[in-house]
């Protein structure tokens, strides 16, 4: 049987094919900012990244909570040369997407959900 | 320790002030946050003790650890066991974290402390670890034990 990394590296890989071009990494990791597995490119810190996903879920989660706006099903940054996106894979993990400027967000998001929902899985 | 970074005051402060940075910023951002700090402080303890990528007898590291966190080095916690596991990880037993002192809660509450171990042990075998804390004083127990295991 695959281990739980083969079987969260095999779902980022089909949610980065799926969703195509416009994916320029992405990553699994632990709400407590552990990298599971990282398909980020070379030039970007995997470890960092995914310390700030998680911070970037917590804080997000403050906020709703603050607010009494409900549970956040997602959290994006949209900067001037593309965007990032992290949403909650259940409640041990979260999915960090890194996306090129132009990105087709609704495309994106169904691929995003569904691979949030075969990650919870897993784990 | 020689006091090295405040000619008057030292290189202590009190835990009130630790408490209230971590807490509060924990509070506000995360758990995530507070356990990357940890992370980084073990990463670079690592370095510094000279562990990077080698493999410790288990009663060496615990010294090593104790040495440099205890009461002779930064009074972090004093480093009671530390016992290899199977999967390539480390069950950590320590006394008097400055995380937990005082507190009492629900749930355990050593994130910095236990992200210090996290990141202390896999720069030391060069593995991603996770961690959780299976006892911790804050909630009751009399010492707080980190269950440190590589990602798998």
């Amino acid at each position: 049987m695959a281990s739980r990394q083969d079987q969260i590296a095999e779902i980022l890989d089909r949610f980065a094919e799926n969703a195509g071009n416009d994916v320029a990494g992405v990553a699994a990791v632990s709400m407590d900012g552990i990298v599971l597995v990282s398909r980020m490119s070379a030039d970007v810190n995997a470890d960092r990244v995914g310390a700030v996903a998680a911070t970037m879920i917590g804080v997000t989660r403050r906020v709703s909570g603050e607010l009494k706006i409900g549970f956040p099903d997602e959290a994006i940054i949209k900067a001037a040369n593309g965007l990032f996106m992290v949403l909650p894979a259940g409640d041990q993990s979260l999915l960090a997407v890194n996306l090129r400027e132009g990105a087709n967000l609704g495309m994106v998001r169904l691929e995003a959900r569904d691979a949030v929902k075969s990650i919870s899985q897993v784990l | 320790m020689t006091a090295t970074l405040r000619p008057e005051l030292g290189d202590f402060m009190s835990l009130i002030c630790f408490q209230y940075l971590r807490q509060v910023a924990e509070e506000t951002a995360g758990r995530a946050l507070i356990i990357t700090a940890g992370r980084q402080r073990g990463q670079d303890l690592a370095e510094q003790l000279g562990l990077l990528g080698t493999t410790q007898e288990a009663a060496v590291l615990r010294e090593k650890l104790d040495q440099a966190l205890g009461g002779d080095g930064t009074r972090l916690c004093l480093v009671q066991s530390v016992t290899p596991k199977e999967d390539g990880g480390y069950e950590i037993r320590v006394a008097e974290g400055a995380c937990a002192a005082g507190v009492t809660s629900s749930e355990p509450f050593c994130a910095f402390t236990m992200g210090v171990f996290m990141g202390a042990i896999s720069a030391m075998t060069g593995q991603r670890m996770l961690g959780k804390e299976s006892e911790c004083c804050a909630t009751g127990a009399s010492t707080c034990v980190y269950q440190i295991d590589p990602v798998g």
